[in-house]
């Protein structure tokens, strides 16, 4: 604090230092709120545009686990009663052919049941995080 | 309080109020929420933080020939530093017409009706700069109009700036409430 200012002899003992000057922003009590208030409503617009999406793309997800689900459930199905077809001789095929056939298809489930945990579960995104942060 | 300023004039209410109007009017700020700071600056005068010997004083104002410091305590919070401000400019408009200086504090700020015994004394000066102060941030008429609009007293502080006692003390000066 250093006194910049003509301040009569009479009031220099009442004043142990004078600061900097009052700006308009530092006596405005409610801009203070609206701008707490501003950057409130900003965050929960975010987080509710978030929340929204969240839900949309988990829908989404849900439905495309589900086709996925019944889609190896029915080839689960398939192999298995070509398996127990071949074994009982109800069908014949070249024991390569079987043996191809067999490991295909448990490729296959191999193969989806790896595009189900890599792409309908992808990792949290830090995205909504970061704009959290730039509020 | 104390002041140098030697006798102060009886000057109505009315006429008090009226003064504040012109005053907001010339410098074009005669819309809520009214800035002290800005009104002061506009009149010249450069609003410093300071830190008083004494916590218990608000503010002062000193004038010597064109120059004027006002001070406000900086440990104030905002709404009183604005009513602060409000106040000194009240004595600057109304009493600082020769040099002078008024030293205010908190415990006078809320006062605004003159007892018989206090007619004559000093305390008249803070008892107007309070009533200038009031008819500043408050303008009657804009209270008026913003109280036909909205009765809610949080709100209505909000729009003025002020806190809900002073806006709730003003309505009831103003014979709304």
């Amino acid at each position: 604090m250093g006194e910049a200012l003509p301040i009569p002899d009479a009031l220099k003992s009442r004043i142990i230092g004078v600061g900097g000057e009052v700006q308009p922003k530092d006596v405005d009590v409610y801009g203070r709120l609206r701008e707490i208030e501003d950057r409130s409503y900003k965050l929960r617009t975010v987080l509710d545009a978030w929340e929204r999406q969240q839900s949309e793309e988990r829908a989404l997800r849900q439905g495309y686990a589900k086709k996925i689900l019944i889609a190896l459930l029915a080839q689960m199905g398939l192999v298995n009663m070509a398996f127990f077809a071949l074994g009982f001789r109800w069908l014949s095929a070249e024991p390569w052919v079987a043996n191809t056939f067999i490991m295909a298809v448990f490729g296959e489930i191999a193969a989806m049941a790896l595009v189900v945990i890599k792409y309908l579960f992808p990792k949290v995104g830090s995205d909504v995080l970061s704009i959290i942060e730039k509020l | 309080m104390t002041t140098t300023a030697t006798t102060v004039e009886y000057i109505k209410t009315d006429e008090i109020e009226k003064r504040a109007a012109d005053v907001l009017r010339q410098h074009g700020l005669y819309s809520i929420p009214v800035d002290p700071v800005i009104l002061a600056n506009r009149v010249g005068i450069k609003v410093h933080n300071a830190k008083f010997s004494d916590e218990a004083l608000s503010g002062m104002i000193a004038k010597r020939g064109n120059a004027v410091t006002m001070l406000v305590n900086q440990s104030d919070v905002p709404y009183r530093k604005r009513f602060t401000i409000a106040h000194e400019l009240g004595h600057h408009f109304l009493h600082l017409l020769a040099d002078g200086d008024f030293v205010d504090s908190a415990i006078d700020l809320f006062r605004d009706l003159e007892s018989p015994a206090e007619a004559a004394g000093p305390r008249r000066a803070e008892i107007q700069a309070n009533q200038f102060a009031a008819a500043l941030l408050m303008p009657a008429d804009l209270v008026r109009d913003a109280f036909v609009k909205c009765q809610d007293l949080h709100e209505l502080a909000r729009l003025f700036n002020v806190s809900e006692v002073a806006i709730g003390y003003r309505l009831n000066r103003l014979g709304l409430a």
